[in-house]
């Protein structure tokens, strides 16, 4: 008696139109560009020109100012300069790692500090201030309040 | 019937293969009939096919997002890079050019707002900025109004143009500046935002 034959093969007519349905709504909905935002702390800048009320202990100010060729790190009136390196295409940057480690040593000294003055000269290119702010996030001091004057 | 080759002519014939090309392909059918000593395969290789699409489903998956927010950004603008920013919000936007400051913005009766500013001193974004603070603090009389924006500007722009903007922005009571930055949002705990 010959049985009958079993018809072994997967009907993939639906997964093929499942997977089409799929990327289609995918590549409709994919995010090509991804953006984020780098928040300033404007209450930063306009708090700093008047004392404290809470106390009378005098608050260190730490200010950050882009010049044309370097940036200026002041921590009361002492100063670090960190020039500006050039990359690859010879294209003028931020010397990050330098800058990282003057942040560090302000870390050391004042570790509950989140808050820090950013200046920067009406010349500076914006990705600087830019590349100097999102370093400043990331070592920790959110509270970056961009100076407008 | 007469014009095909290797077809013969039958009074009664029971319906079975009828498409007929220009040359009967004998050989062929009678293997695909399963008449012949091996039988030809009729069926497609859609494995790889299934691969492909696995893999675009993969993908794409990775590049979904839930936000459910568009933004676009112009061509000719180039946005500076950053490692650690937050998620970007749906915000009124300002994009800033060397030559004119566009701003849009979904007003609050639902109508956008879009305004094209070559003035350096900006009146007519002023006087924008500060007519929709006030419909807004009439809408929420009790609630203070905190001005959010987004401000998009090419990277190399001297950071002039950009203060032009903030000046506006804070003189008109709008101090939630937010700089627009391509790099995916770092993960940020709810602590390191206190």
């Amino acid at each position: 008696m010959g049985r009958k034959k079993i018809d072994e093969d997967l009907n993939l007519a639906p997964f093929i139109g499942l997977f089409s349905l799929l990327v289609c709504m995918l590549l409709v909905t994919a995010v090509w560009l991804r953006l984020s935002v780098l928040s300033s702390n404007i209450d930063n800048v306009t708090s700093s020109d008047s004392p404290s009320p809470e106390n009378n202990e005098k608050k260190v100010s730490l200010v950050v100012t882009l010049m044309d060729r370097y940036i200026e790190m002041a921590e009361d009136t002492r100063k670090v300069r960190v020039d500006y390196v050039q990359n690859d295409e010879g294209k003028e940057i931020v010397n990050r790692p330098q800058l990282t480690q003057v942040l560090e040593g302000w870390r050391d000294r004042h570790p509950k500090r989140k808050d820090v003055i950013l200046n920067t000269e009406n010349s500076v290119p914006y990705k600087h201030m830019i590349t100097t702010f999102d370093t400043l996030v990331g070592e920790g001091w959110h509270d970056v309040g961009v100076n407008t004057q | 019937m007469s014009g095909v080759k290797g077809s013969f002519r039958r009074l009664i014939e029971s319906p079975g293969y009828h498409i007929r090309p220009k040359y009967d392909l004998k050989f062929l059918r009678e293997r695909k009939m399963g008449d012949g000593k091996k039988e030809a395969s009729e069926i497609l290789q859609i494995t790889s096919l299934i691969d492909v699409f696995s893999m675009l489903v993969i993908f794409l998956l990775l590049n979904f997002s839930t936000s459910g927010e568009a933004f676009f950004v112009s061509k000719d603008l180039t946005l500076p890079e950053s490692k650690h920013g937050n998620q970007m919000k749906s915000l009124a936007l300002i994009t800033v050019t060397k030559e004119v400051v566009f701003f849009d913005a979904a007003n609050i009766g639902g109508v956008p707002v879009h305004i094209e500013e070559r003035d350096p001193n900006m009146p007519t974004l002023r006087a924008k900025l500060d007519e929709i603070k006030r419909l807004k603090s009439q809408i929420n009389p009790n609630k203070p109004f905190k001005g959010e924006v987004n401000i998009s500007a090419d990277q190399d722009i001297p950071i002039l143009y950009v203060k032009r903007v903030m000046t506006a922005l804070i003189s008109s009571g709008w101090s939630g500046i937010n700089f627009a930055t391509t790099g995916a949002a770092a993960a940020r705990t709810p602590a390191q935002d206190e």
